[in-house]
């Protein structure tokens, strides 16, 4: 057990800090929805409600979407752009030739059984990280939307104004501006990393260069 | 080797698997915040008030008010709100034509009223009866609070 938590300690404390934060997104959020509904007459509801309202659900999955588009578009984006310094950066721009990608002869003994397969299994496994990433987030986006519009509603009738469609929340400002204020905040952050990572460093980390390595050295990591 | 490639296999096939698990239960997760159980009892509230009504029940009436409307129809009367609900001329309902429920909120429409609802501790009460549509506008109402 020792050995395994030594061994995944990166993931492991992740997930320890998201479920920390998770649990306290539900008590801010559970208190603040109450004082809400205090505030415009409404009844207060208990966290187990709270905790399959609609209300948490969107601000659950409005993040979760612009993380994992986040690191998408990272993902793919440092196949085809370079950024001369940055130790995110691949040296050139592409995919990669077979002996780079360890595929067909160039596979080893211990290579992915799906690498080695070759067909459209090596061609699935080839882009497999950007497919999960891509796939959780449009489905986090569409929790989103649904979640969003539940919401939307809640307050209209709230309001005492009609609900709207789903359809009609997609084109709403509402949707747009929950979608857009995470994505720009993701965007600079990682654009700023990329770029920062340039002229700064952090020893030790996988995310930096090596400390003593010269700026203008590219795709070089510490790790 | 055989070993190896068994163990990346099953691993990559657990991932997947693992994969499909989450992306069900953010479905699920975001599908139950929007579905409720609900429209019963909501419209079983709002039936109750317009059956009062037409029993000139106002006690009963009142008690199935929100606090914050109770509030605004006995300033706004000068009245207790028994009396001040049954002069407020919320009309005789029809049959419910809609019930739409999202979350603590409720609209039940009738054939000749609009009747919107919030989920309390304590059950399903009025927060707005005898509404007409204003467009683009709130509805206008002959009792609501807050």
């Amino acid at each position: 057990m020792r050995t395994f938590i030594r061994n995944n300690s990166l993931s492991v404390f992740f997930l320890v800090i998201f479920l920390a934060a998770l649990v306290g997104q539900a008590f801010a959020g559970w208190a603040q929805f109450n004082d809400q509904q205090v505030a415009s007459g409404m009844g207060e509801i208990g966290l187990g409600r709270y905790l399959t309202s609609a209300d948490y659900a969107v601000d659950v999955t409005e993040n979760w979407q612009s993380e994992y588009l986040q690191f998408l578009l990272y993902i793919l984006a440092t196949v085809f752009f370079i950024q001369k310094g940055s130790p995110e950066s691949p040296t050139h721009a592409g995919l990669g030739d077979d002996k780079e990608q360890k595929l067909g002869r160039h596979t080893v003994d211990d290579s992915p059984a799906w690498a080695k397969a070759g067909g459209v299994r090596t061609s699935i496994f080839s882009w497999s990280l950007t497919i999960v990433m891509a796939s959780i987030f449009f489905v986090s986006w569409l929790a989103q939307s649904i979640a969003g519009w539940a919401a939307f509603n809640e307050t209209r009738l709230e309001d005492r104004l009609d609900p709207i469609s789903w359809g009609a929340y997609l084109t709403n400002p509402d949707f747009w501006a929950r979608t857009l204020q995470n994505w720009q905040s993701e965007f600079l952050a990682v654009g700023s990393m990329a770029v920062l990572a340039i002229y700064l460093r952090q020893r030790g980390s996988a995310e930096s260069k090596p400390v003593g390595e010269p700026h203008e050295s590219t795709g070089v990591s510490a790790g | 080797m055989s070993q190896a490639v068994q163990t990346g296999c099953s691993g990559y096939s657990r991932s997947v698997r693992s994969l499909a698990a989450a992306i069900a239960l953010v479905v699920l997760f975001s599908l139950s915040a929007c579905s409720s159980g609900n429209d019963d009892a909501a419209t079983q509230a709002a039936e109750q008030l317009h059956a009062s009504l037409r029993t000139e029940d106002g006690s009963a009436a009142c008690a199935l008010l929100s606090d914050a409307v109770q509030e605004e129809l006995s300033e706004s009367q000068g009245s207790s709100c028994e009396s001040a609900v049954m002069a407020a001329g919320i009309p005789d309902s029809g049959r419910v034509v809609e019930v739409k429920v999202y979350g603590t909120s409720a609209l039940v429409r009738y054939d000749e009223d609009v009747v919107f609802l919030g989920e309390f501790p304590d059950g399903w009460k009025v927060t707005a009866a005898g509404c007409s549509p204003h467009a683009g506008a709130p509805y206008d109402c002959q009792v609501q609070g807050g």
